[in-house]
């Protein structure tokens, strides 16, 4: 990565979490799906990156998102889970001819289907980490799990708009 | 020995995974606690700025909500006044005259709030420079709202009533039963009673106020009334829902309020039971 690219990338994550902190953390629907936006941002990190680089990017990411949250250790424990997951997610879901030119796991990059059977069981499985430490256990199983899915899906829904508002064909490229 | 460090290099990825994991246990175990540094949380001076400014900006959308609720609570305290001079009724009135000389108030704004976690917190804009301690109650013209978890110099972080392991002492006014609040997790606008026995004829409609028995809160200040009343047939303890009487999804300014005479009772109270587990 050159260091344009990496200022690029530096911009994007204070986007992602200035946005979650001052507009997403508000927006809530029915008391039961959130909207974790922030991220969106590990998830769309470029294919070149280190396995150990995203593990400490995810850290220190969740641990800003605690600051705010008042959440010490719970969206930290999460975003690590996800950032060791992502490279062998991203293995096993290799799309017919590979990764060629593909900067980004991105809906731009790939395609809006692939996107979706990409980000949904990561997110699925990051909100599921941070609304379990919550709740602090099991109990209440089922509301906490109708919590994740709904989560998971306006996520999901937000970080496709997004995509299609931001990372447009040659407006980052 | 060699081999080993072969190992660990090829699998690297896999041990700062696990000891990065191993670092946000330990973290959430130990946020749980009720010490805990100020810097990692909402009242640290970076992410309480954040919230300063960001709720400047919301405060322009809602100052007609707030100016009638400063204007309803000037009228309460304008009549406060006038009844005082004739005759000290202490039920009409949100904190008990007789006690008013015990505890001081330190007005304070809500700048974050949250109400649809399991574990909720606020920050208020005051901290240890206006004289905010951890442990302090925090109430509202209407009611009990939580009690502070961290201090800085110019921010604290409270745990919100709504948060799944902050309980509260209080007494149903009417028969006088001390009881336990605490906040199940799921409604933000009602919050659970535990430990009514079940000779107590509890009845819908009936007040709910803070005992003063944890010297947080001062007696007598109002927490909701009573919603739902059950109970099993082989039960000890009532199911009782109390409404919350503050409004949990604006709040704006609050008092935090300070014991003089805590550190006292707690002494005393303490020297009594080192005596009575002898």
């Amino acid at each position: 990565m050159n260091s344009s690219n990496n200022f690029k990338q530096i911009l994007i994550w204070v986007l992602f979490v200035a946005s979650q902190i001052l507009f997403a953390q508000n927006f809530v629907l029915y008391n039961r799906a959130f909207c974790f936006v922030y991220a969106g941002f590990l998830l769309l990190l470029p294919l070149g990156i280190s396995r150990n680089n995203i593990l400490l990017l995810g850290f220190f990411t969740g641990l800003v998102i605690d600051i705010f949250y008042n959440s010490l250790g719970t969206h930290m424990a999460a975003m690590t889970l996800i950032a060791f997951l992502r490279p062998i997610w991203l293995n096993a879901i290799t799309p017919r001819g590979g990764y060629e030119n593909v900067d980004s796991p991105s809906v731009k990059d790939l395609s809006l289907s692939w996107f979706l059977a990409y980000a949904m069981p990561l997110l699925f499985l990051h909100l599921a980490v941070v609304f379990f430490v919550e709740a602090g256990g099991f109990h209440m199983f089922f509301y906490v799990i109708s919590k994740v899915f709904l989560s998971t899906l306006l996520t999901v829904l937000v970080l496709v708009i997004l995509q299609y508002l931001f990372y447009s064909k040659g407006r980052f490229a | 020995m060699r081999k080993l460090f072969q190992l660990i290099y090829q699998y690297r990825a896999f041990f700062i995974f696990l000891l990065l994991e191993v670092i946000s246990g330990w973290m959430i175990v130990n946020h749980n606690d009720y010490i805990s540094a100020s810097y990692f949380n909402s009242s640290s001076a970076v992410a309480g700025n954040v919230y300063k400014n960001k709720q400047a900006v919301q405060d322009y959308f809602q100052l007609a909500k707030i100016n009638k609720s400063l204007a309803k609570e000037n009228e309460r305290l304008r009549n406060q006044v006038s009844s005082d001079s004739l005759i000290v009724d202490s039920t009409s009135i949100g904190i008990p005259f007789d006690l008013s000389g015990q505890y001081e108030f330190i007005t304070g704004k809500v700048v974050n709030n949250s109400v649809h976690r399991f574990r909720n917190y606020f920050t208020l804009n005051k901290g240890s420079a206006d004289g905010v301690k951890e442990g302090m109650g925090v109430i509202n013209p209407n009611g009990v709202v939580g009690k502070i978890k961290s201090v800085s110099s110019n921010f604290s972080t409270a745990y919100s009533a709504l948060h799944s392991s902050l309980l509260i002492s209080v007494l149903i006014d009417e028969t006088e039963t001390l009881c336990t609040a605490h906040w199940s997790g799921e409604d933000p606008t009602e919050i659970s009673l535990e430990y009514v026995p079940r000779h107590i004829k509890v009845k819908k409609g009936m007040n709910v106020v803070s005992s003063g028995y944890d010297s947080i809160f001062p007696p007598g200040v109002k927490i909701g009334t009573v919603r739902n009343v059950a109970i099993d047939e082989e039960a000890t303890f009532y199911d009782i829902e109390v409404g919350l009487s503050a409004d949990f999804f604006s709040l704006d300014y609050v008092y935090v309020i300070g014991n003089k005479l805590k550190q006292e009772k707690d002494s005393l109270e303490q020297e009594l039971q080192t005596e009575y587990e002898q």
